[in-house]
């Protein structure tokens, strides 16, 4: 029971963020013994989509894993019909394992030892040939990898994950089959779905002695990914020897032309990449740092939100208070009336003031999601945003420019005390790390001043606690750190916007730096 | 895989009254066994009307809806549907319990529902009302027996109904995301264990505990006017269901339309459809995130239209928008829409 169908692409989907446990794969499994998505592509897709997405964003999330693990969506029109065949293989190979586990076997069960047909050729050639690569060049570049690694292959093999070769695999190139086709030998043609970097690992047994020797799946990724380049930097070279123009053609190989319908447009990957990389900083995974910085999925921020309540009954007396009711018979001796009370509202009102100083730049995507989570999700019965630069000293400002300004203490006077909570987003200098005592004597006016107003006040730093939270007592290291004496401060964490919205909620909080 | 041939024996029990009726009285506790398949063809005869009097409207799935509908079928679990207003979240119930023959229920949630409301309700008010009769000595021997069974005062709902049903039910819960952000986390256990608990009758009373005899069908609808759950989401399938193409409307229209007296005309349908989608394209690019078109409000301008001798309609239909007050609701909408002409 190892080699499960789909394994891989349910993982990555955990691993994207997807709302989706044991259950969940379980039930695919057994749709898929009652007959259900194996009769193509597209119906397996659907399948998948129907049990496991739950959202339009998830469902570009899905699309994009979909195509990595299972291959490439609908094809061109001239090109579909040499291209199907591979798509479904691979398909079938993802989907075939499940004969292990059906009663059933579908008729798609055995695409390995299905006869190549004619048409599949210049693609099983195409594939052929990175079978060769793997053969000769896989143990050639390994061992002179250590001692003299070459350009082409030693810088470029890491940073590509394995599965990313999959896609430029499959358009076959017009020069590559040609020019091979009578090296290759036929009997590797039966290699090919193996070759094709499948991340199910394959549960056949393998043909050749040779695959065996290179059946580890650890090793699989990492070779096919070694060997793709190494193999194509060699037909480089052969095309450079032959003829110059011949370079020109090689960028349309690791780029090949997508479906314009389908492709995931640039904006939609950045859109994918970002709640990857959210979720995988959720984990505690590290990330290279790269994009944008976003500690907290949308997911996340709503979910923290909506603890954001302080529901108060107000209205018209609705709802039956059946304990008072009790007790008023008991006085009365008979019921006369029963005792209705109002229902319960959420009058918590939240003001925001978000810091749009320079520092804040890299921040900024940052607060614009917490706005908008906070406006879909929370139901607030009062949410005013505000803008200010640094410290908030005479105005605040309603845009995000800071162009429409409003009198601080207008704004703060109109404030219901009982019931307005702060949340302040800043770096309150943390960004540059140093101690400014004129920063600090404005940010403690205005604490002060706030604190008139408002319930409860929290904090919200983007920047890491290390780079603010003081460990010396007494010794003034940076402004947040001080700042942090006054009002509670939070990274922008889950836990961080947890307990921020916890103090908010008017659960006590220990200051920085107080003891007892 | 055999699927086809069960659908054949489904749509000859519903060609054959007699037959279908036979099938399911047969083995009533045995109807999860027997497969159910929705094919989303049968459509109601014109003016026939459903239990409750009301005009039954035909429906035209699309056929990744049909799948989906399928697949909720054979796993048991709650399908939850998504999609504009309009496409017809709520009507594909009925539609599948009209086809299959199945018993429905329906549960349109409000803000103020709690899930317990779709289990039972206690009326306990009238069960104060009858113990104060009862002391006064107001009450007849059988009142009195009456109230002594704890059952007397338990008002079942849409869910309740259908698990205490013999049959399976198709059940729709409407608009859960109206209540309150705690109610699909609410209905988690029963929709799960397909059990619930009734809390006021006594521990070991049998009505204590209330199992599903049959699992029901469970539709959910869903205009995202808030996130739902991870939890909730988890244990559920999901559709998006997709505005009708160019033809599919037609094909509504024409369903629609056969109940009334004259035939509708198709280069009208043609160009009422053509003049519609151009619409909805115009509200897409200018990036309206409020309401868009949708199927009821087209057929009501078809309806409209259809009043006037054909060459006039067709003229009109070239012309500025006949009838704009049919179809833009919004007072923006009809500004641009003015602006643009």
């Amino acid at each position: 029971m190892n080699n499960l169908p789909l394994l891989d692409l349910f993982t990555r989907l955990r691993e994207a963020g997807l709302p989706l446990g044991v259950g969940e794969y379980e039930l695919a499994l057994e749709a898929l013994q009652g007959g259900y998505g194996v009769t193509s592509r597209d119906a397996l897709a659907r399948l998948c989509r129907t049990l496991w997405v739950k959202s339009p964003e998830d469902d570009r999330i899905f699309t994009h894993h979909f195509d990595q693990t299972i291959g490439p969506a609908v094809l061109p029109v001239a090109k579909a019909d040499k291209l199907a065949p591979i798509a479904d293989s691979k398909m079938a190979v993802a989907v075939g394992r499940m004969d292990s586990i059906a009663q059933n076997p579908t008729s798609l069960g055995q695409p390995t030892d299905a006869p190549v047909e004619p048409s599949k050729i210049p693609i099983a050639i195409l594939v052929g040939t990175v079978a060769l690569c793997v053969t000769a060049l896989s143990l050639v570049t390994l061992t002179f990898l250590q001692s003299r690694p070459p350009v082409t292959v030693g810088r470029s093999a890491p940073p590509n994950p394995p599965t990313r070769i999959s896609e430029p695999l499959l358009p076959p190139q017009k020069p590559i089959p040609r020019k091979n086709s009578p090296t290759t030998p036929k009997p590797w043609l039966k290699l090919v779905p193996p070759i094709v970097p499948e991340p199910v690992k394959p549960k056949t047994p393998l043909p050749s002695p040779f695959l065996a020797l290179l059946g580890q799946p650890n090793t699989w990724g990492v070779l096919g990914a070694v060997a793709f380049l190494a193999g194509f930097s060699q037909m480089k070279r052969r095309a450079n020897r032959l003829q110059q123009s011949a370079s020109q053609t090689v960028p349309p190989i690791a780029h090949p032309p997508k479906p314009p319908t389908l492709a995931p447009s640039s904006e939609l990957l950045r859109e994918i990449e970002d709640e990857v990389q959210a979720a995988r900083v959720a984990r505690g995974a590290t990330d290279g740092g790269k994009g944008e910085f976003f500690p907290v999925t949308r997911r996340q921020m709503k979910q923290s939100w909506r603890h954001l309540r302080r529901p108060v009954r107000e209205g018209r007396a609705t709802e039956l208070d059946v304990e008072a009711t009790v007790n008023q018979i008991g006085r009365q001796g008979m019921l006369l009336d029963p005792v209705l009370v109002p229902p319960r509202v959420n009058r918590l009102e939240l003001l925001l003031l978000i810091d749009q100083d320079g520092s804040m730049i890299p921040f900024h995507a940052l607060s614009e999601r917490l706005i908008r989570t906070a406006t879909q999700e929370g139901r607030l019965g009062h949410f005013s945003i505000y803008y200010f630069r640094n410290c908030p000293t005479l105005n605040l400002y309603r845009d995000r420019h800071c162009r429409d300004a409003e009198p601080l203490q207008t704004v703060l006077e109109t404030l219901q005390n009982t019931r307005t909570v702060v949340l302040v987003i800043s770096d309150a200098g943390a960004a540059r790390g140093v101690f400014n005592p004129d920063r600090l004597r404005m940010t403690r006016q205005f604490v002060a001043q706030l604190q008139r107003h408002a319930r409860y006040i929290a904090w919200l730093n983007p920047v890491p606690r290390s780079r603010w939270s003081s460990t010396k007592s007494g010794f003034h290291s940076t402004t947040a750190g001080q700042i942090a004496e006054l009002v509670p401060m939070f990274e922008v964490t889950r836990a961080g916007l947890d307990s921020a919205i916890d103090v908010l909620r008017g659960r006590y909080h220990k200051l920085h730096g107080e003891t007892s | 895989m055999g699927q086809g041939l069960e659908a054949k024996v489904v749509v000859d029990a519903f060609t054959n009254p007699a037959l279908s009726h036979a099938s399911v009285s047969d083995t009533p506790n045995n109807s999860a066994k027997q497969p159910l398949e929705y094919i989303g063809r049968k459509q109601p005869k014109p003016r026939e009307t459903d239990r409750s009097g009301q005009l039954r409207s035909p429906y035209l799935p699309s056929p990744e809806l049909v799948e989906a509908v399928n697949l909720a079928i054979y796993l048991e679990r709650p399908l939850l549907l998504k999609g504009e207003p309009g496409c017809g979240k709520t009507q594909l119930p009925r539609a599948v319990a009209y086809e299959l023959g199945l018993p429905w229920e329906s549960w349109y949630v409000k803000s103020t529902s709690r899930a317990q409301d779709g289990l039972y309700t206690y009326d306990a008010v009238g069960r104060l009302r009858d113990a104060q009769l009862a002391a006064s000595g107001q009450l007849t021997a059988e009142e009195r027996q009456r109230m002594a069974d704890p059952a007397t005062y338990i008002r079942w709902g849409a869910l309740g109904r259908a698990f205490r049903n013999d049959r399976r039910t198709v059940v729709l819960i409407d608009e859960i995301d109206k209540a309150d952000i705690d109610f699909p986390n609410d209905l988690l256990l029963e929709l799960d264990e397909q059990r619930f608990f009734i809390q006021e009758v006594e521990v070991d009373h049998p009505l204590r505990e209330v199992r599903a005899k049959v699992t029901p069908i469970v539709f959910i609808t869903s205009n995202d006017e808030k996130d739902l759950p991870d939890a909730f989401l988890r244990r559920c399938l999901f559709h998006h269901v997709q505005f009708p193409d160019r033809h599919q409307l037609i094909n509504i229209i024409n369903a629609h339309f056969t109940s009334s007296a004259q035939e509708l005309p198709q280069n009208l349908v043609q160009a009422a459809v053509h003049r519609f989608m151009e619409l909805r394209q115009d509200m897409d690019a200018a990036g309206n995130m409020g309401k868009k078109v949708s199927t009821s409000e087209l057929l009501d301008w078809v309806r409209v239209l259809h009043r006037h001798p054909l060459d006039d309609a067709l003229a009109k239909l070239e012309g500025k928008l006949p009838y704009a007050g049919v179809l833009l609701k919004n007072w923006d909408d009809h500004v641009r829409y003015l602006q643009q002409k």
